[in-house]
């Protein structure tokens, strides 16, 4: 199964080989080893792209995922988690579907370091059962979502960010539970860009349905941005109207400082039952550490026709720890991660990812929906287009969001859902 | 002799992949490094990785390409405020025809020639025998996707 012989792939992909020339980048993997690929992290990004890369190349290329976990817990639909619409099992994707429906290889490892040596090869060091080891790649993929940024006095144990899915979430829920009727929420937006535009005003009148069901109390939105950044109308109508007499919305935001459930900011200091603290983010934590993170200091410099590295050549970044214009979300690291794949199979085969046909047909989507209250939804779309000189541009009569929240939007959040997750985990 | 082993590696491939289900899709055919194979799979995050729909967006496998070019250039010239007649509008004419006719060839032995990628002759005709043989694999497929809607639509009402 490992043999791999570079032309018999060129056929397998379609491509003439007398148009092919000797790539560079192929060099080590010439041999009767079939190129080797790792991609750190398995979200929507880092599955996608094992998926893709073993499905697109006749299951020939060798793709290892190396994640800390053995599952993946989605964020996408984790506020349904937090109201009890769904369970955590719902949202927990496990590594098995992926290896045995296409092979994938999964090793339980917080990847520490990359070695990029000059003969192309690259060499991953990873803790394994805190046995630290290494391993040879021909192509690295980084997926590690996020990081966030320091906020003094924060114990995540108590004011639980739930920003990450898994234990967080669960915490969050509990602690919701736990509120008291008349109690006050308090939670925080990220400086933009972060995970998810419209994901902490869904997380608001998520809470204050919960409150609202509860018999009334109150939540504060604390938002970094100088205004609700997604859907405006829909989310400002949502905070004035529907839950006018719980929702308390205060923009521009500064956090100084956090103490157990009280927090500190530029518009005053605010005491919480539930202290639901969201920092603003940054790249995942390997991308700053590995320097890569050089957009506004947080984010990956990519080309997105490839999302490889602009300094680093073979290593690829993809998802939300991706400096690009498009928004980091579930659906768009999926939609990212098929171009990366794509780009990677090319560029072994010798073509070119800069090809014009390829660049005149290179787009990546976003979709999303967001409860507004126990049953009914909105949500929210754009495509995404590649223009020379201006990376991935936003096509303007594309740009959609609904105009009320409804029962229909609600059911069709399922819908969405579960082709998005099939597409990514299955 | 060349030849030989390249048929070779494809009965081997072949053996091991009546194994594995999505193997036998036709994105793993001569033509998959086309341009419309990264172009169509952008559907998928809400269409399914075949096409084969959850839930109950439309489901896009088994359609022609007629079926599927006339509902996509209808839909972008409605341009209602809905996610689909949204996402549409950011495709040209000529991006939607080399959907339809990818997604066409998810359905039984239509279309199975087309635009959109760079395969030779000789190429296209290894293509289209293994198209033949996977039209029939697909219909198998398409039994167990059934089987799988109908549990996915018991594990929503929970």
């Amino acid at each position: 199964m490992n043999n791999f012989n570079r032309r018999d792939f060129i056929k397998l992909m379609g491509i003439s080989a007398a148009s092919v020339a000797t790539p560079s980048l192929v060099k080590a993997a010439t041999g009767t080893v079939a190129p080797r690929i790792a991609v750190v992290g398995s979200g929507f990004a880092g599955s996608t792209v094992a998926k893709y890369l073993r499905l697109w190349s006749g299951n020939i290329l060798d793709v290892t995922v190396i994640d800390p976990k053995s599952s993946h817990v989605s964020c996408v639909m984790s506020n349904l988690v937090v109201n009890g619409r769904l369970n955590m099992s719902d949202i927990t994707f496990d590594h098995s579907v992926l290896a045995q429906k296409y092979g994938v290889k999964f090793i339980k490892g917080m990847v520490t370091g990359i070695d990029a040596g000059n003969d192309g090869v690259k060499t991953v060091f990873y803790n394994e059962d805190t046995v630290q080891k290494n391993a040879p790649f021909d192509f690295v993929v980084l997926a590690p979502g996020i990081a966030f940024d320091e906020v003094t006095g924060w114990d995540e144990k108590i004011a639980p960010h739930a920003w990450i899915a898994g234990e967080q979430t669960v915490l969050l829920k509990q602690q919701l539970e736990d509120i008291p009727a008349g109690g006050t929420f308090v939670m925080t937006v990220p400086k933009a860009p972060y995970r998810c535009p419209p994901g902490p005003y869904e997380r608001a009148c998520v809470v204050a349905d919960i409150m609202k069901r509860k018999g009334g109390g109150r939540v504060v939105v604390l938002d970094m941005n100088s205004k609700i950044i997604v859907e405006e109308h829909m989310f400002s109508t949502a905070f004035s109207d529907l839950y006018g007499d719980i929702v308390e919305y205060i923009p521009d935001v500064v956090v100084n400082d956090v103490n157990g459930l009280s927090i500190n900011t530029s518009k005053g200091s605010f005491d919480a039952d539930v202290l639901n603290l969201i920092p603003s983010h940054k790249a995942g934590k390997i991308v700053s550490q590995l320097g890569y993170a050089t957009v506004a200091g947080s984010w990956a410099d990519v080309d997105p026709v490839s999302y490889e590295l602009k300094n680093e050549q073979g290593v690829f970044v993809i998802g939300d720890s991706s400096g690009t214009n498009q928004p980091k979300s579930g659906h768009m690291a999926n939609s990212q991660a098929k171009v990366c794949a794509d780009a990677i199979i090319r560029m072994i085969a010798g073509q070119d990812v800069n090809d014009t046909q390829r660049l005149a047909n290179l787009t990546t989507n976003s979709a999303c929906y967001s409860p507004i209250t126990y049953n009914t939804a909105t949500w929210l779309t754009a495509g995404f287009a590649y223009q020379q000189g201006k990376g991935m541009v936003a096509i303007k009569k594309s740009l959609g969001e609904a105009e009320m929240h409804s029962i229909d939007h609600y059911e069709d959040m399922f819908s969405w859902s579960k082709n998005l997750f099939e597409n990514t985990f299955m | 002799m060349k030849n030989n082993l390249f048929t070779l590696h494809k009965l081997l491939i072949a053996l091991i992949s009546s194994f594995m289900l999505l193997f036998l899709i036709p994105e793993v055919s001569a033509d998959s490094a086309s341009d419309a194979r990264l172009l169509a799979s952008q559907c998928a995050q809400c269409h399914g990785t075949t096409g084969n729909t959850l839930g109950d967006f439309d489901s896009i496998a088994g359609e022609s390409f007629s079926e599927l070019y006339d509902e996509l250039m209808e839909m972008k010239a409605e341009d209602k405020n809905e996610v689909m007649h949204k996402q549409i509008q950011g495709y040209s004419e000529a991006q939607i025809w080399l959907i339809a006719d990818y997604y066409a060839r998810f359905s039984e032995k239509t279309n199975t020639g087309g635009g959109g990628n760079n395969i030779d002759d000789e190429d296209k005709e290894d293509e289209e025998d293994e198209e033949d043989e996977k039209d029939e694999d697909e219909e198998d497929e398409e039994d167990e996707e059934d089987e799988e809607d109908e549990e996915d639509d018991d594990d929503e009402k929970d």
